[in-house]
């Protein structure tokens, strides 16, 4: 049975990892300000699915060592640490979340889909975070978060495919610089 | 070398910034939030936080007044009342963050010891939306040039702004990464800092009274259960 390897990363691989996280984080940087103190749970990873998981997994892509969205969880939760405490806990918890479940599922970034997984639920796995956090911060319990129950499915679903759809844009983008050698 | 300067330390800056920001969240719905902003920006204005605040006030005045505007839809008088002040409890926290200067950050990291990769990362990070904010301009500016709209073609519009893009952050990320092997930067060796963050006497006065002022408002808080 194949075992999750978990290699060094390169003083190159941290480098290209650091620059995709400054270009996912621009990205979203006109919708992010807008959802960011939106009561509604599930608003902020409906909107921030489709940039994120792009960039993601061309990140991923490019650095196919287990670890990689965690790294860029932790790039991406620092800079947001200097914006808003909170997001950092949310970027670090739900990248680490969302590489645990491909890697378990796939073993290994080899496989485009484990990109795809991994790419594609980073934005969903912060919504059980923002969760717990609105419970322990705001004092908001589950309920009052969630609200219209149609509408919260509605973003979770949204989220989801949103994710997945930012993610295939992703590795197709990622396959066409392959084929011309850039990748 | 201690570094002189009137900047906080910057991990005391990024640690009560976030206790700013949890003790804010708590706070909005209580009669005395006003008095709880007034009482820090007192503190951040006494030590010499003003050019931030300035720069900060208008950036929240607006982003405020569209959470606002947004929970209008579907919220009532209260709700409104307490959108915008969240956002001020955000900009609040946010004041003693942005003063963080990336550069010390990351020299306070090193002498703390965590590894060599995040605090270089970071500030490739800080460093990158800069200049990529820039390089998608200039992208956007040729696809108009080239007369492509995304109203009418959205497919093409994504690949003449995708590809290009990721190609630059390609041969930038390249170029950096060679640059910095030349000049002996490894992930497994550690840094040393030119420069030496200190925890000062003015750290320790400015810690001293925002922890007295927290507290105080933290029992203002508690006192009503």
């Amino acid at each position: 049975m194949k075992k999750i390897e978990f290699k060094a990363f390169t003083i190159k691989d941290i480098v290209f990892l650091a620059v995709i996280t400054a270009v996912t984080l621009l990205a979203s940087g006109p919708i992010a300000p807008l959802v960011m103190t939106v009561t509604k749970l599930g608003a902020q990873a409906f909107a921030m699915a489709l940039p994120f998981a792009l960039f993601t997994s061309i990140g991923l892509r490019k650095v196919e060592k287990s670890g990689s969205l965690t790294v860029i969880g932790i790039f991406s939760g620092l800079v947001l640490l200097l914006m808003a405490p909170v997001m950092f806990f949310n970027q670090l918890i739900a990248s680490f979340l969302s590489e645990a479940v491909a890697l378990i599922l796939f073993k290994s970034y080899e496989n485009k889909k484990a990109v795809l997984f991994s790419a594609g639920l980073f934005s969903f796995f912060t919504i059980p975070t923002t969760a717990v956090v609105n419970i322990l911060v705001k004092g908001r319990t589950i309920i009052e978060q969630i609200g219209n129950p149609l509408t919260f499915i509605l973003f979770i679903l949204g989220a989801i495919a949103l994710g997945f759809i930012g993610a295939l844009i992703g590795n197709k983008i990622s396959d066409e610089l392959q084929k011309a050698g850039k990748l | 070398m201690c570094k002189k300067s009137h900047a906080i330390h910057p991990i005391l800056s990024l640690l009560y910034s976030l206790l700013l920001f949890v003790a804010g969240l708590l706070f909005v719905k209580e009669i005395w939030f006003w008095l709880y902003l007034i009482t820090f920006l007192i503190l951040f204005l006494l030590f010499r936080f003003e050019k931030i605040i300035i720069k900060t006030i208008p950036f929240i005045l607006i982003f405020g007044l569209i959470m606002a505007g947004l929970t209008i839809i579907n919220g009532n008088k209260s709700d409104v009342l307490y959108a915008f002040y969240r956002v001020l409890a955000l900009g609040l926290a946010a004041i003693l963050s942005i003063s963080v200067k990336p550069i010390n950050l990351v020299r306070a990291f090193n002498q703390l010891n965590i590894p060599r990769w995040i605090s270089l990362g970071l500030l490739i990070v800080i460093r990158f939306i800069q200049i990529f904010r820039e390089e998608m301009r200039q992208i956007r500016q040729a696809i108009t040039l080239r007369g492509i709209r995304f109203i009418e073609t959205p497919i093409l519009w994504g690949r003449a702004f995708f590809i290009p893009l990721i190609i630059r952050v390609l041969s930038i990320s390249e170029g950096l990464a060679i640059s910095l092997e030349t000049r002996g930067f490894s992930t497994e060796v550690d840094g040393s800092s030119f420069e030496i963050i200190c925890f000062k006497r003015r750290d320790l006065v400015f810690s001293c009274i925002f922890i007295a002022c927290l507290t105080f408002y933290i029992y203002l808080f508690f006192r009503r259960f």
